[in-house]
């Protein structure tokens, strides 16, 4: 187990030493001076000098990468131009909320999604199954952005039961009331895929020998539903934990805008419409580093349910 | 003898798959989805019972009418009009991006396949790195470098999606090659191109296919959600993720108006995953749902 | 009055298909006394598995019994409830083995936790896990599995076919079952495990008084172990007999050819086989079901069903020559 992680920890170096390199060459590849760029408009030439010599821009690309490299590596990220503010602090100032909002909206996904793939494993075949597959099947397909407007319209707008902006003004209820909505609407899409992946997945182990030999030998149904075939069809669900944690990141872009949220999407949004280029840069290097430790943790907790790559 | 059998095998799949479809509610009710959009986009202008551009101040924010049926918007301009012309960039960037992941992965996955090597290890790890990035940040990176457009919005999302294709024809590839007929084509004279378009192209005809039903939903997810966003198509242009944008601002005073392409979006998703489903399951019972 | 643990009467079994109910058992009449064993005998599709699955109820849902009874020490065990047959007769009264140790175990979990599971619920959940662990490795340890406090703690893939075969029959026998469906338990295994997985079944069988359906294609195999045999093909009961006298007289002609197909080392002659296929399903022919392969057939054979009778003492057999 431990050399597994190991293995997978190694693995991860390349892929975000080849982010970097794109978020590097990002300032070669937009249009215009690099050091204007990073600067912005309200640069003069002795700041551009300065910056130039520091970041190594007057040097070959390779020196001026392993330059931006050692800089990441100490903590600095550059400075925002729009908010004058160290981009690492910008960062970690939203990111929590983020962080917090994706989770919660995996859980509910999750919570939400197996509950129903069970139900619809359960009563295979029925009308009840039925009916959750077609409630299935929709919230798969519906959009993040739509979930989170029709929120809004009918439960702030005509019902007045969740407040569509913020994050709350302190106190734990107050967060928690104001996280209800985004974290539905995060959750949507991703309740139908598990709840389908739930349903296909015990059906099929229900159809194993081995569920059949734990029949013969007596064991209620309850128990090889729950214990025995819940563990083996939970795999490919864990698999697409990860997976989702990312999609979800990718969702909370939306939610956070729509539901008017600090965070680590709305942030790279905002940064993207005002051309701050080191924002964009940290944003999305935090955005992948996230997405990296989701499938990092997802491939571990796979692991620990396969005893087959436990061992080695 | 080998070469007629496979291409034969293909030709009784088809048959048999349409046969399924045709007696497939979903794929009626998918299909005339699709239709209906693919009309909307071609006829626009004569569909459509109004300009969709025109303003008029004095009708702002009004409730559905016979005059307009679906209400006005914030600058007076007829909804039902301009839901209409929005299926135009719709149908554009789902069938452009397509075409385009679809094109490249095939080229890449193939010579990935055929060449191997360097050259296959390079395009795994093109691949690799996309993956890498959540979907929606890639899109905007690429986007913050070539500016918002609708043609920059369809390249964006014809590469991002492109290594999904790329992987799956590389896979398919690499096992055909394996399989004797190929072999004994091979040991008769038969050249790549032919591998390639008798035996190969039509063993993954089926996956690319259901795919991209897939794909051309989550791809007008994306525009919409882009020019939501404010970063794909720009207003005046009509386009649902627009409409959406525009009416958003305006959910306390006319909540209504968000319905409309609320409601055309989701119908676009569905349509195209519905008829994806029943395209799946006509083509391989079993196929795993994994995708 | 013979002590019959199972009985049972003309079971017609079918599968839903498209909408149609497609009948895979027909005119099944079985009895088994108490601790025999009794093979059945069949290639493969010829519903002796499903025979195996009806009487357990392990059928999927699209199965249903249409026709005939079945009788468990005098019970009709068609009428329980699916609660009862599970609380009495599954794990208490009858369990099975079956085909293939690789699927037979539950993957994810420890093997100790799965026999564990089986104790707990074969003792109505009055014992606690702790307790039962010892009764669990002592079964290990009879079963022949060396070192069984560390095995106990392992996984299903680190055990080798035969162990894993092993293990299943330890879980079989836990609740001391009157009886014990094996569907072709050995078939998967080497040749040297073979024997020695049919060396303990015997064992058990002794030590437990155990009744057995041994199911299996192999005649070679069963012809040491079972008392009777009972020949199947495409989905009835051909033939029933001793095993003795069913080697030596042999009646109905599939019998006879699968007898002709077992290699035998005296003669040198060809191997024979049996010209044609198993019917599919769908297609069963009208009138007897091997008359398309069957070299004496006659006019009569295309028209009419044969039934099992009476030809000789304890000797039932299902063709229309012995009518001639």
């Amino acid at each position: 187990m431990f050399i597994y992680i190991t293995k997978r920890l190694l693995w991860v170096i390349p892929t975000i030493l080849t982010v970097l390199l794109i978020l590097f060459s990002l300032s070669y590849l937009l249009p215009g001076d690099p050091a204007d760029i990073i600067l912005g408009p309200r640069a003069t030439p002795e700041m551009a000098e300065e910056l130039n010599r520091r970041l190594g821009l007057d040097k070959p690309w390779y020196q001026s990468y392993l330059i931006y490299l050692k800089n990441i590596i100490k903590g600095d990220l550059g400075t925002s131009i729009f908010r004058n503010r160290s981009v690492l602090k910008v960062i970690l100032d939203v990111l929590p909320y983020t962080v917090i909002l994706t989770l919660a909206g995996m859980g509910l996904a999750v919570f939400n999604g197996i509950s129903i793939g069970l139900l619809a494993a359960n009563y295979n075949n029925s009308y009840f199954e039925k009916f959750l597959t077609m409630i299935s099947f929709i919230t798969a397909s519906t959009p993040t952005y739509i979930a989170g407007v029709l929120l809004i319209v009918v439960f702030s707008v005509n019902f007045n039961l969740i407040p569509s902006i913020g994050i709350g003004e302190g106190g734990f209820l107050s967060s928690l009331h104001h996280l209800i909505g985004p974290a539905l609407a995060l959750s949507v899409g991703w309740t139908g895929y598990i709840a389908r992946l739930t349903r296909s997945s015990m059906l099929e182990t229900l159809d194993q020998e081995f569920i059949q030999t734990e029949k013969s030998f007596g064991i209620p149904r309850y128990y090889i539903l729950y214990k025995y075939a819940l563990k083996k069809a939970i795999k490919p669900i864990i698999a697409v934990i990860g997976l989702g944690i990312g999609r979800l990141l990718g969702g909370a872009v939306f939610v956070e805008v729509i539901f008017n949220r600090p965070g680590l999407g709305r942030l790279i949004v905002n940064s993207v419409n005002e051309r701050d280029l080191p924002m964009v840069r940290g944003g999305v290097l935090a955005a992948a580093l996230l997405f990296v430790i989701a499938n990092l943790v997802a491939d571990i907790s796979y692991a620990y349910f396969d005893p087959r790559i436990k061992q080695k | 003898m080998f070469k007629s059998q496979k291409f034969f095998r293909f030709k009784k799949k088809s048959a048999r798959v349409i046969k399924k479809m045709i007696k497939d509610y979903k794929a009626h009710l998918g299909g005339s989805i699709i239709l209906l959009i693919l009309i909307s986009a071609i006829f626009a202008p004569l569909i459509a019972p109004a300009d969709p551009y025109k303003t008029n101040v004095t009708k702002r924010l009004e409730g559905p009418s016979f005059e307009n049926l679906l209400g006005t918007d914030s600058l007076g301009r007829d909804i039902l009009s301009r839901l209409i012309y929005a299926a135009r960039p719709a149908v554009l960037v789902s069938f452009g991006g397509i075409i385009i992941s679809v094109i490249i992965g095939i080229i890449l996955g193939l010579l990935a396949a055929f060449v191997g090597g360097i050259l296959e290890s390079i395009i795994l790890f093109i691949f690799d790195v996309i993956r890498a990035f959540p979907p929606i940040i890639l899109i905007l990176v690429l986007l913050s470098i070539i500016g918002p457009s609708l043609l920059s919005v369809i390249v964006i999302l014809g590469v991002t999606i492109m290594p999904r294709y790329g992987r799956v024809v590389r896979a398919e590839t690499l096992s055909e090659k394996e399989e004797d007929f190929v072999e004994a084509a091979r040991s008769l004279g038969a050249d790549n191109s032919r591998i390639i378009f008798k035996h190969i192209l039509p063993n993954i005809f089926a996956s690319v296919l259901v795919l991209s039903g897939m794909d051309m939903a989550s791809m007008i997810m994306w525009e919409a959600g882009l020019s939501f966003l404010g970063l794909g198509l720009q207003p005046p242009l009509s386009s649902w993720g627009v409409m959406l944008q525009e009416s958003y601002q305006y959910i306390q005073t006319a909540p209504l108006m968000i319905l409309w392409p609320t409601l055309a979006i989701m119908m676009t998703m569905l349509g195209f995953s519905t008829f994806a489903e029943s395209l799946r399951v006509a083509l391989n019972p079993k196929l795993n749902q994994e995708v | 009055m013979p002590d019959k643990i199972l009985k049972i009467n003309d079971l017609a079994v079918e599968y839903k298909n498209k909408g149609k109910y497609l009948r895979v058992l027909q005119d099944i009449i079985l009895e088994l006394d108490r601790g025999e064993i009794l093979s059945l005998v069949g290639e493969s599709g010829s519903g002796k598995s499903t025979l195996g699955k009806t009487i357990l109820r392990l059928l999927p849902d699209s199965a249903r019994i249409a026709e005939g009874s079945i009788f468990f020490k005098g019970q009709d065990i068609c009428n329980l409830s699916e609660k009862d047959f599970n609380d009495q007769i599954r794990g208490q009264e009858m369990a099975m083995v079956i085909q293939n140790p690789q699927n037979a175990l539950n993957p994810v979990f420890k093997v100790g936790t799965q026999i564990l599971d089986v104790l707990y619920f074969k003792s109505k959940k009055q014992k606690s896990r702790k307790e039962l662990k010892k009764e669990a490795v002592e079964i290990l340890k009879k079963v022949g599995i060396s070192d069984p406090e560390y095995r106990f703690g392992e996984y299903p893939y680190q055990f080798s076919g035969g162990m894993k075969q092993r293990v299943m029959l330890a879980m079989a026998f836990i609740s001391n079952p009157s009886l014990l469906i094996a569907d072709e338990p050995t078939t998967a295994l080497d040749l040297t495990v073979e024997a020695q997985i049919l060396n303990l079944l015997s064992n058990l069988v002794e030590e437990y008084k155990t009744s057995i359906l041994y199911i299996s294609h192999d005649l070679g195999v069963v012809a040491g172990l079972s008392d009777r045999i009972a020949v199947m093909y495409a989905g009835r009961i051909v033939e029933v007999a001793q095993t003795r006298e069913l080697f030596d007289h042999p009646n109905h002609p599939y019998t006879e050819a699968l007898l002709n197909c077992l290699p035998d080392y005296q003669k040198t002659e060809e191997l024979q086989t049996i010209p044609g296929q198993v019917p599919d399903l769908e297609n069963y022919p009208a009138g007897c079901n091997f008359h398309p392969r069957c070299s004496y057939s006659f006019e009569r054979c295309r028209h009419e069903d044969p039934r099992l009778e009476e030809i000789a003492s304890e000797h039932f057999s299902a063709c229309f020559l012995n009518d001639r």
